[in-house]
């Protein structure tokens, strides 16, 4: 009895199993019966831990000068080396877990709220309103990301968070078009046109036909921005225009190994090293995570 | 059958590739053989070929009135002269475009004989008339000329009676004058007409009398230099009398320190001032080889705005200065080729009170923590000092070069409960910002070869110039005015001494470092020389072809 009467309801009055945005445990099942991304989201989920338990797990505070050990080589007391001014570099790489991760979420925020928003509104509206967003979006990515992120941090000033703002939005274009692209061939199916024509209020057919359906390619292109959003960062931060000292970031470690690079090996060798694998991994994890979402692909 | 030959091929590969390298190395050997035999045998300067220097740092612009920067000057340094000059053996100075000069009695006047036969680039010749022409366009509001006119300050008139004799009037005698006519970028003599027909383009199409001629400017890149083959004046002290050996000198543009020495290992570029960590590496390298000099300056020391509500307190300012452990910045920084400086004079500069030594403001950081509790600070539970509900808490502004002495300091702060954060900015920015005041802390480091340096650094006039601490302070006003006006050294000495120790006392600077200037030069470069009143002298260096 009440499943009929359910049926009769208007569509949005129907109760409906929430959180479309539930990634299916099949979908884990899948992802993780690829070799390779199964041990990139293990290393993910170490490198969290590490920057969770930073202070638990690094030996020394990261911004302690130990004057007497100044360029040092890995040795016991730091296992990888100090710098020159005698800060311990495994310290400043366990403590750089927590600003890498903190920036590439705060970044990736950004990126994901407003593109997906403009995405969406654009295709779903078109006409008029599509056509001057996507105008504004193409004139932004005509430059390079990095470049309009450097211009936003030399209007914003250097530090970290204006470097992870400048991330974030010189990204949204990219993000926008992409979801633009993906929502228009949503908004042509027979079963937006049936929501519509039985009175579907905008933002339900919104919420519940268009997001859901565009899940595959957020997740996709989310994980592989972690990557993108990890290495503008550094990028900003190698170039003086990111992270203020003595906050212990990888790409300014990275910068202030780059003039010991002949005493020196290891103040540039681990950042780089750790930069590189877990942008590395993100990569990989998103491949991945492209083959799972891909309904021509057999998991 | 096949696995063996494969082995056969294997061998016979490694074997070729050893015995590569030991063809290799048999060879440099030999090279380096060759080499130190030609230096033995070689000596005789060879002409032609080019020179290319390295500097960090690219001119604003190459009208010696209009730029304030250092790389300008040393660059139109080399496509001018200078009336005297500075021996670099004995710090004497000597005549140079003057043939000679005397100076009255009464400290006043100057009068200088100029040498006759030199003509400029451009085919003007030189007389006492340009010189006076170009004393009065520095003196000239109008031409802007900040540095160029700090350096002849005082002057009332300049007359030319005649084409050979320049008379300079001085308003009251002053000391340093005399040491500031040797300036070969700031005070060489310019060509009016050349000035006149170029406009506001002279700056990038400069003319001068001396040993190189300007030809390109490349933005961002290099400044080349050619040989003015006419020229036949040059210092006494330089062997070569004539024109300079090589054809072409060129200043080659790389900000990277880095990327500078990749080039110097590359060939590229055959000059390189370093810093002390890469001088030590180079040492024992056959094909380098590294000068090195003491400079003449203070190499690093903290300025404090003395209006900020904070630092007013001489405590405060007393307390930052015994925060510091100089021996251990020295450590990281230079590799421990300093010397702490406890004063605003280095030894190399006359005038250096050695008494700086044991009434200098020494790191102590009870002492730091008491003075700055007597001052009404007290820590609290962050260890950060407090008073009245605010916190010890300044910024440093720094420029890149300065990020690791500011990392340290910021630590040594953070010690005796001040909270320090530091702010990187451009370095034209951050000079621009601190002259105006707009700063709390801040770094500088100076080169300079008179004790008059002190009066552009602490005379009140100099505020919204280099008295970036905003010193207003009459007995220092008076003394740094009675030390450039006394001709007479051991008067100069104690007034300077006074001076040191009022500056050290009221703790308007905290000292760090003094330090070494390195150049390391490729050794197909010979006879280069480094003096730290003249910096590289290159008139005796010539390139082995």
């Amino acid at each position: 009895m009440t499943k009929l009467s359910e049926a009769y309801k208007p569509i949005q009055a129907r109760s409906i199993p929430k959180a479309p945005l539930n990634v299916k445990f099949d979908t884990l099942k899948k992802i993780m019966s690829y070799k390779r991304a199964k041990y990139c989201l293990a290393f993910l989920f170490l490198i969290v831990i590490i920057g969770v338990f930073a202070p638990i797990l690094a030996p020394y505070n990261p911004n302690k000068l130990f004057y007497d050990a100044l360029l040092q080589p890995p040795s016991k007391e730091h296992l990888l080396g100090t710098d020159a001014i005698g800060r311990d570099t495994l310290s400043r790489l366990i403590y750089g877990v927590r600003v890498t991760l903190s920036v590439s979420v705060f970044a990736l925020g950004i990126t994901f709220v407003a593109g997906t928003f403009i995405g969406l509104i654009c295709a779903y509206i078109g006409g008029v309103v599509d056509n001057i967003l996507m105008r504004i979006m193409d004139i932004l990515l005509a430059l390079p990301s990095i470049i309009l992120a450097l211009a936003i941090v030399a209007i914003l000033g250097p530090s970290l968070t204006n470097a992870m703002l400048a991330v974030g939005i010189a990204s949204i274009p990219g993000f926008a078009r992409l979801i633009r692209g993906a929502a228009l061939t949503i908004k042509s199916s027979g079963y937006v046109e049936a929501s519509r024509s039985i009175g579907s209020s905008h933002s339900w057919i919104l919420r519940r036909q268009f997001l859901p359906n565009v899940t595959g390619v957020l997740i996709v292109y989310t994980t592989l921005f972690i990557g993108v959003a990890i290495l503008d960062t550094a990028a900003l931060s190698f170039i003086g225009l990111g992270a203020q000292p003595p906050t212990s970031e990888w790409g300014t470690m990275l910068s202030e190994g780059k003039d010991y690079l002949y005493e020196a090996w290891w103040l540039a060798t681990f950042p780089g090293l750790a930069i590189t694998a877990v942008v590395f991994s993100v990569n990989f994890l998103g491949d991945a995570l492209r083959d799972v979402f891909d309904p021509k692909s057999k998991g | 059958m096949v696995v063996k030959h494969l082995k056969k091929s294997y061998l016979l590969i490694t074997v070729f590739i050893l015995s590569m390298f030991i063809l290799a190395a048999c060879s440099s050997d030999k090279e380096s053989t060759k080499d130190q035999g030609d230096d033995l045998n070689q000596s005789t300067p060879q002409s032609g070929g080019t020179i290319t220097i390295a500097a960090t740092e690219e001119p604003d612009t190459l009208d010696p009135h209009k730029t304030g920067m250092n790389v300008a000057s040393r660059i139109t340094g080399l496509m001018g002269a200078s009336l005297l000059t500075n021996d670099p053996e004995t710090n004497e100075i000597k005549p140079f475009l003057a043939d000679s000069y005397t100076v009255s009695k009464d400290g006043k006047t100057i009068t200088l004989k100029i040498r006759q036969g030199i003509v400029f680039h451009d085919g003007t010749p030189l007389t006492a008339k340009v010189y006076k022409e170009t004393f009065d366009r520095i003196l000239n509001p109008e031409t802007g000329a900040k540095v160029a006119a700090n350096f002849i300050a005082g002057i009332k008139t300049v007359s030319a009676p005649d084409d050979q004799t320049l008379v300079i009037e001085l308003v009251v005698p002053s000391a340093p004058f005399l040491s500031n006519l040797a300036l070969e970028g700031y005070l060489q003599p310019l060509s009016l007409t050349a000035i006149e027909k170029q406009g506001d383009d002279y700056g990038r199409n400069p003319v001068g009398v001396g040993p190189w001629k300007f030809k390109e400017w490349v933005n961002g890149q290099s400044i080349t230099l050619v040989r003015n083959e006419e020229y036949k004046w040059s210092q006494s002290f330089y062997e070569n009398k004539e024109k300079a050996y090589p054809e072409k000198l060129v200043y080659k543009f790389i900000k990277d320190t880095q990327t500078m020495i990749a080039a110097l290992d590359s060939g590229s570029v055959d000059i390189v001032n370093a810093a002390a960590k890469d001088a030590q590496r180079y040492r024992n390298n056959k094909k380098f080889e590294v000068l090195e000099i003491d400079s003449q300056g203070i190499g690093l020391f903290l300025e404090m705005n003395i209006e900020n509500k904070i630092l007013k307190d001489k405590n405060v300012r007393k307390a930052i200065n015994m925060a510091l452990n100089k021996e251990t910045i020295i450590k990281a920084v230079l590799n421990g080729e300093g010397k702490p400086a406890n004063g605003p004079l280095p030894p190399t500069i006359f005038g250096y009170d050695p008494n700086v030594e044991s009434y200098g403001n020494k790191y102590n950081q009870e002492n730091a923590i008491k003075l700055l509790e007597s001052s009404g600070w007290s820590k609290n539970s962050t260890g950060i000092m407090e008073k009245d509900g605010e916190v010890l808490r300044f910024e440093l502004l720094t420029d890149s070069t300065h990020k690791q002495p500011a990392q340290i300091v910021q630590a040594m702060f953070k010690e005796i409960g001040i909270d320090l954060s530091i702010q990187t900015i451009e370095a034209g920015t951050l000079m621009e910002k601190v002259s105006k005041g707009e700063y709390e802390i801040s770094f500088l480091k100076y080169t300079y070869n008179d004790p008059d340096v002190l009066y552009i650094l602490f005379h009140s006039s100099q505020i919204g110039g280099l008295n970036h601490a905003r010193v207003q302070n009459a007995k220092l006003d008076a003394l740094l005015e009675q030390g450039r006006t006394t001709i007479e050294t051991e008067e100069r000495k104690k007034i300077y001494a006074e001076a040191q120790k009022i500056i050290v006392e009221e703790a308007y600077w905290a000292p760090i470092y003094t330090q070494k200037e390195y150049y390391i030069v490729n050794k197909r470069v010979r006879g280069l020389k480094l003096s730290n009143s003249n910096g590289l002298l290159i008139h005796d260096s010539w390139v082995k072809q």
